[in-house]
């Protein structure tokens, strides 16, 4: 008898589990967050997009348009994930946006006169610094 | 042709090979085999992410050569301090087999179990935020500098990723980084399963050494049903929440099995003590109390100070390694804590319970936590040591408490921590049922 408790516990459980899973087959995700934080999945796809065109030594700053401060600041920790090997520089510094090499906007594509279009994705767009 | 991840996720399972330098001792012999590869691979996981907090101490870059050479080294050293002994307990008997149906249906929920929480993982389901925020970054940041980056560390403007946050999850992410060549997102997300189906190995074993057939298997499946429903739900894949219950897990298992009062059992408990200090900062108040009681359960049998050594000298040694680095690199100096200790904000009492009410609400209505403590209630345990478990998840509960009541405005915080936080708790109140119930069911046998 106690050995039942635990096993019809784990048995309600397990089916909760499996319950919650999403329905098979399912297609492979494009990130690791496609099923779990969908705003996270959309800028961890701009940023491995991202990755291909900014070469490593590069200094970039990402920013979110319309303009939201905690959105950046979101995009900024994801962009220090994703582009190993670049310098990020937050938007709330001096000198980000005048003096960094590429730029990452997330939302809204931008009109930028002194800056290069090299990647446009469905959540943002890079922009490379007009030498 | 084999992708980075694959190679990524082999680096972590050569682990074992690296923990079954200490793991070769006789005394452990009597625990089943599997049961021996997986608590070999959490044991080899604290040396290799010992060795390398080392080699950065030394200021020796990583490479396979310097972390293999100095977890052996470790390796060594722990097989030369396994006490020395005849095995306290007789060798177990077989039991009747009149209970192999539920053997085996505990198998197939077990099964399930694992399979749900790997589909939940590999879906992207079950994906930790703090993935991306900290543990994939530090980790592939290390392996590009072959070291703890002490500069990156110190970074004002990475100071979210919790500088001293303690380093075995993302030095064994980053050894396995180096070895594929990069990070693998897919790989860290699949931690959370393997090393799911690694504590149900590791359990039944540790509750019952070799003894057939296993009437542990029942609490181990809830055990494992836990953690794969609300583990899923609080989306703990790919962050250090899974290393820690299973180093939490398996050790208090074995200060409560059969041979708990044997010396090498309580250092081998020693080292996945060490598992815990280092996986993640609750791991040093769950080492600090479940060594207490397991000294305070077990008064009459044992001799404390000897056992007091077995039990923190692993954890003391690797955390203190941690700690000694943080401060000679002026990087961090220890925990840092909120305000003076004694500043308890108790008007926020009830907000606080109601708010860890509805954190853990929205986890499958709070059932992975009232199940089993429902079960608990029906088979409390009957010794002090059966109750040891359940007290270290009172202690730890007492612990988040006071750090909810004690900092800044916890409301945010309490949402995305108290359910993962707490998920160690019904785990231990299955292990304390699971000890009364073993020991009738051994008694009877």
């Amino acid at each position: 008898m106690a050995a039942l408790l635990p096993l019809a516990a784990a048995a309600v459980l397990t089916g909760l589990a499996v319950a919650a899973l999403p329905p098979l087959p399912f297609a492979a995700p494009g990130t690791p967050y496609d099923r779990s934080i969908p705003q996270a999945a959309a800028d961890f796809a701009l940023f491995s997009s991202a990755a291909k065109v900014i070469p490593a030594g590069s200094s970039v700053a990402a920013a979110t348009l319309p303009r939201n401060a905690a959105a950046d600041v979101h995009l900024f920790r994801t962009g220090v994930a994703l582009l190993p090997g670049r310098e990020l520089v937050p938007m709330s510094a001096a000198e980000a946006g005048t003096a960094v090499d590429y730029l990452v906007v997330a939302g809204t594509r931008p009109a930028l006169p002194a800056w290069d279009l090299v990647l446009e994705t469905p959540r943002g767009s890079v922009w490379r610094r007009r030498r | 042709l084999i992708s980075a991840g694959t190679v990524w996720l082999a680096a972590l399972a050569l682990l074992p090979v690296a923990g079954a330098i200490p793991m070769s001792h006789p005394a452990f012999r009597r625990l089943s085999p599997a049961g021996r590869v997986a608590i070999a691979g959490g044991v080899g996981g604290v040396l290799v992410a010992t060795a390398m907090t080392l080699c950065a101490v030394l200021g020796w870059r990583w490479s396979l050569l310097s972390i293999g050479a100095a977890a052996a080294a470790l390796g060594l050293v722990a097989r030369i301090c396994v006490p020395r002994q005849t095995p306290l307990t007789p060798t177990l008997s077989r039991r009747e087999r009149g209970q192999r149906a539920v053997v085996v249906a505990s198998r197939v929920v077990i099964a399930c179990a694992i399979g749900a929480a790997f589909v939940s993982a590999a879906s992207s389901s079950a994906t930790s935020a703090d993935l991306v925020l900290l543990w994939g970054p530090k980790a592939q940041q290390f392996a590009a500098a072959r070291t703890i980056d002490a500069a990156y560390l110190g970074n004002p403007a990475l100071e979210y990723m919790n500088t001293a946050y303690p380093p075995l999850v993302t030095n064994l992410y980053a050894l396995a980084s180096m070895l594929a060549g990069r990070f693998s997102w897919g790989g860290a997300m699949l931690t959370f399963p393997i090393l799911l189906l690694a504590l149900a190995a590791a359990l039944p074993s540790a509750l019952e050494l070799r003894r057939l057939p296993r009437a542990s298997l029942p609490w181990c499946a809830l055990a494992v049903a836990v953690i794969a429903s609300a583990g899923a739900k609080l989306q703990v894949a790919g962050n250090g929440d899974m290393a820690l219950l299973f180093f939490e897990a398996t050790s208090l298992a074995l200060l409560l099995g059969p041979a708990r009062l044997e010396p090498a059992m309580q250092f081998l408990a020693g080292l996945l003590f060490a598992g815990a200090a280092t996986a993640k900062v609750e791991g040093l108040p769950f080492t600090a109390a479940a060594g207490a009681l397991f000294l305070a359960a077990n008064r009459r049998n044992i001799r404390a100070l000897p056992a007091a050594v077995r039990l923190w000298t692993p954890p003391a040694f690797s955390l203190g390694l941690w700690f000694f680095y943080g401060a000679e690199r002026h990087v961090f100096a220890g925990y840092r804590g909120f305000g003076p200790v004694f500043q308890i904000f108790w008007e926020r009492f009830g907000s606080v319970l109601a708010a860890i009410g509805h954190a853990l609400g929205d986890v499958h209505r709070a059932l992975p936590f009232t199940l089993p403590l429902a079960v608990f209630l029906l088979v409390a345990p009957k010794t002090p040591s059966g109750w040891m478990p359940a007290g270290v998840g009172a202690a730890l509960t007492l612990f988040l408490l006071f750090n909810y009541l004690h900092g800044p405005d916890p409301t945010e915080w309490i949402g995305w921590s108290a359910g993962r936080v707490l998920l160690a708790l019904p785990l231990f109140l299955t292990l304390s049922s699971a000890s009364r119930a073993l020991r009738e069911e051994g008694e009877s046998a």
